[in-house]
């Protein structure tokens, strides 16, 4: 049987001159939260469009739970819920109406879970759409792409206009799916939050994935910094070598050390030198994020550590 | 002063200028040519033609075939594709930008509303002149090409009082939008106001006792002097330009004393009066209707309930006051009919208006509903597919487990039961008017034209709906089914007026609706056949078409 819940082979897709989306080759696992990151315009949404059959490969092939994109899209889409990137609902229906009407296309849709979800978002379903916010709106957006269990979860940038404590909702939401052993494919611009909640992320740049990495991965190549303080002023020197170690700046008794990787060789440097007390910093896996993000050349250099 | 907004406001209108105005110059010169061999025949019942007919179509004989098709084009065609785009511009000013959720950004600027009004009002001004100019070229071209003469024709002041008419309803769309912020009333208002107006200003006339009626119409003003015989009237034009200034003065306190929306999230004035006042909002309820959810064709119908509900009514009253109607006037139509030519009556729909049958149709089943039945048919064909896509509610829709396929056919389906409610409306009402004014038309027939005024609304609004499956844009798929309807309009009036090429009628869809005309000779299953076999092929190659493209975003 197929573990995969989305396979991407060679998927490209030119709009003319303009390539979308190149060779992207992707596989993601049942009961995996997916991260997928990229700055504007690099192809997550085109990416997600295509495996839900709205828009068609240039070409290669996607296939959700062994089932391929387009042969068999009708039946992927009693698996799977999704919540596009730039939302838009029936302004003129209520909450309520529209997932009565989506409810109605889809079938099977469990109502008391819905009064749970509306609840755990703290949503609005007896207001017309077209007078919610668009935070608000954003909730009955989750909603239904929630309310039917789907197997698989294709959200677009879902926590758009959510305020940080439904984000917090929302992100447990996340986690109970993915504890179901349901699957997510999540893009998202908000790096924390996808830090917190993805097992792997997959950053994409111009089209074509740059890097899939397991979150923990990321963790120990990202830099953090660790301030140690001695029972008397220390010598920069004594960091000078040990493996992980970026930079030292060194304050008396105080030293400010940057590293990556396990902390083992700085520890065994350090204890030698009599530890007073130490503070380290969470890692800093925005800025791993963000230099996939900016330049080619370092994506090369990274993805090869 | 503020020339970027005005600028790109008339950059953007630009090419619906270019072809508003090319489409009325082809018909014109297409016009001309047909009828250039009827002059003689025309000339001879010159004189044969009363007051009241002259009225009622806003046209005269007295430069011949060239000034009957010229007053057909500069009287009716011209301002009413010159109001369509005042209109569209008027609309979009304020209430557009709103619909947009632009006007926050746009007013962000260090400019004030007032100011962003009048440049939209300019480039409304300058689209309509130059549109005038356009046609006024055009129509000189056509007479000049058909080797006739345009003497005794005031070609300039006749379309100087078209753009003058056209610039009246454009405001008055500038006027509802900066008062509402609601495009889609301020649009289809105006709309509905220009067809009345021009109804109630050639109709009324007609009625002894009731002629000084028409005065309140502002088409009144602009046709009946007659200004392509007798040129301008500065009296009449000076009553529009007042109130074109006077609705403009509202429009900048409208749009300066109220808060504005922002996109789909806030509500309009209308709205806020009718949370004050419950028995208000329930009548505003009944008539938009309570969403209806349960599958796409429901859904459908359910969203253009208020439009249809008022396009039904319009349809029945006007039906059912037609009957009396004839009762009024029907000693000013007696004998007319026989003293003029096959060809002229080809303008009417080749009705005899001094029979029951032929009055009905030449008043109501030419023009008024076929078109209201075609602006409910091609705008729910345009936003069936388009109108989601363009909203960006086609992704949503799509990811539930159904077809592509099962999306055109429910809104396909959707639109039949729309203009089967309207064929109803005008069966409903021309029965009631003929029972009401004893005129004794067969029933039979009464449903016979409707049901072929049915079939021509499901046709043409399938060709909407082929638009917007072929390219997801709103506006490609209306322009396909109401380029559809005038040209297949203009093909069925003009072209079996010569013999030659009265053949070639058969290529327009009107053509189906009305040669056989039921309302006298009862329903032709061969036309109700070619509308629903043209249809089917029609929704067959949307249903393609949409299966194999990308969703737009």
């Amino acid at each position: 049987m197929n573990e995969a819940a989305i396979i991407t082979e060679g998927l490209t897709k030119h709009y003319g001159d303009v390539r979308a989306l190149e060779d992207l080759d992707l596989e993601i696992a049942k009961g995996e939260i997916f991260g997928f990151l990229g700055p504007n315009g690099s192809g997550k949404t085109t990416t997600m469009r295509t495996i839900l059959d709205l828009i068609r490969p240039t070409a290669g092939t996607a296939s959700i739970l062994g089932l391929d994109s387009h042969e068999d899209a009708v039946e992927i889409r009693e698996h799977i819920g999704y919540v596009p990137g730039d939302l838009a609902l029936y302004p003129r229906l209520t909450g309520k109406e529209l997932l009565t009407y989506f409810a109605n296309l889809r079938g099977g849709v469990d109502w008391t879970y819905v009064d749970v979800l509306a609840d755990q978002l703290d949503a609005d379903l007896s207001r017309k759409i077209g007078n919610l916010s668009s935070g608000n709106r954003q909730k009955v957006g989750l909603i239904q792409a929630f309310m039917n269990k789907p197997d698989v979860l294709v959200l677009d940038e879902p926590s758009t206009g959510l305020d940080p404590l439904v984000q917090q909702d929302f992100q447990a939401i996340l986690k109970g799916v993915a504890a179901e052993g349901r699957t997510v494919f999540l893009s998202s611009h908000t790096l924390s939050e996808v830090e917190r909640v993805a097992d792997r992320v997959g950053i994409i740049r111009e089209g074509r994935l740059a890097v899939v990495e397991t979150m923990e991965m990321l963790k120990q190549k990202a830099i953090r910094q660790v301030t140690l303080h001695f029972a008397r002023p220390i010598a920069a020197s004594v960091f000078e070598g040990v493996v992980g170690v970026r930079s030292v700046d060194v304050v008396d008794d105080t030293a400010t050390i940057s590293f990556e990787g396990a902390m083992t060789a700085l520890l065994q440097a350090a204890t030698d030198h009599h530890v007073t007390n130490l503070t380290s910093s969470e890692a800093d896996l925005e800025e791993i994020f963000l230099t996939y993000y900016r330049d080619p050349e370092t994506v090369t250099e990274k993805v090869s550590l | 002063m503020l020339a970027t907004i005005y600028t790109k406001t008339v950059k953007e209108r630009t090419w619906g200028v270019l072809i508003g105005a090319a489409s009325v110059v082809i018909m014109t010169i297409f016009a001309v040519w047909v009828y250039a061999d009827l002059d003689d025949v025309i000339a001879e019942f010159a004189d044969a033609f009363p007051e009241a007919f002259v009225s009622a179509l806003g046209i005269t004989t007295d430069g011949g075939a060239t000034s009957i098709v010229l007053g057909e084009m500069m009287n009716l065609i011209g301002p009413l594709v010159l109001g369509g785009i005042a209109i569209s511009i008027g609309t979009s000013a304020i209430a557009g930008e709103e619909r947009d959720g632009t006007i926050g950004i746009l007013l962000a600027n260090p400019r004030s509303r007032t100011a962003v009004l009048t440049s939209k009002t300019r480039a409304m001004l300058t689209a309509v002149v130059a549109g005038s100019l356009l046609i006024w070229a055009g129509a000189a071209l056509a007479v000049s090409l058909s080797n006739t003469s345009s003497a005794g024709l005031f070609l300039g002041p006749m379309m100087i009082h078209a753009a003058t008419i056209s610039i009246f309803f454009g405001v008055l769309a500038l006027f509802l939008g900066s008062w509402t912020g609601n495009a889609a009333l301020s649009s289809g208002a105006s709309v509905g106001a220009m067809i009345f107006s021009f109804l109630g200003a050639g109709l009324l006339p007609l009625v002894e006792g009731w002629e000084n009626g028409a005065k309140i119409f502002p088409w009144y003003y602009f046709n009946s002097s007659q200004p392509l015989q007798n040129g301008l009237d500065a009296g009449h034009l000076a009553v529009l330009w007042v109130a074109i200034v006077i609705l403009f003065g509202l429009a900048v306190v409208g749009v300066n004393r109220r808060d504005l929306r922002s996109g789909a999230g806030a509500g309009t004035i209308l709205e806020r009066v009718l949370v004050g006042r419950p028995r208000l909002a329930g009548y505003a309820e009944k008539i938009m209707g309570t969403a209806q959810v349960s599958n796409i064709s429901v859904k459908t119908v359910s969203d253009h309930q208020g439009m249809a509900t008022i396009a039904a009514a319009a349809i029945f009253y006007t039906a059912l006051i037609m009957g009396p109607f004839f009762n009024a006037l029907s000693d000013a139509l007696d004998g007319l009919m026989d003293a003029l030519p096959e060809g002229l009556l080809a303008i009417v729909g080749g009705a005899d208006m001094s029979t029951p049958a032929g009055w009905y149709y030449g008043e109501l089943y030419s023009l008024v509903v076929p078109g209201a039945i075609i602006a409910v048919t091609v705008s729910m064909g345009a936003r069936a597919l388009a109108g989601e896509e363009r909203s960006q509610t086609m992704d949503v829709l799509l990811v539930n487990p159904i077809k592509r396929s099962r999306v055109v056919l429910e809104k396909a389906l959707a639109m039949f039961g729309m203009a089967a409610l309207l064929g109803l409306a005008t069966f409903l009402g021309t029965a009631a008017g003929s029972l009401i004014g004893g005129l004794d038309i067969s029933m039979g027939n009464i449903a016979a034209a409707s049901a072929q005024a049915f079939g021509l609304g499901i046709l043409v609004g399938a060709f909407a709906l082929v638009g917007g499956a072929w390219s997801g844009v709103t506006r490609v798929a209306t322009y396909t089914g109401v380029g559809v309807a005038l040209v297949g309009w203009v093909i069925a009036s003009f072209l079996p007026v010569n013999e030659r090429l009265a053949e070639w009628a058969r290529v327009s869809p009107f053509y189906y609706y009305s040669d056989n005309q039921p309302l006298t000779n009862g329903i032709s299953w061969a036309n109700m056949g070619v509308f629903l076999a043209v249809t089917a092929v029609l929704i067959g190659t949307a249903v393609v078409l949409f299966e194999r493209r990308d969703i737009r975003n």
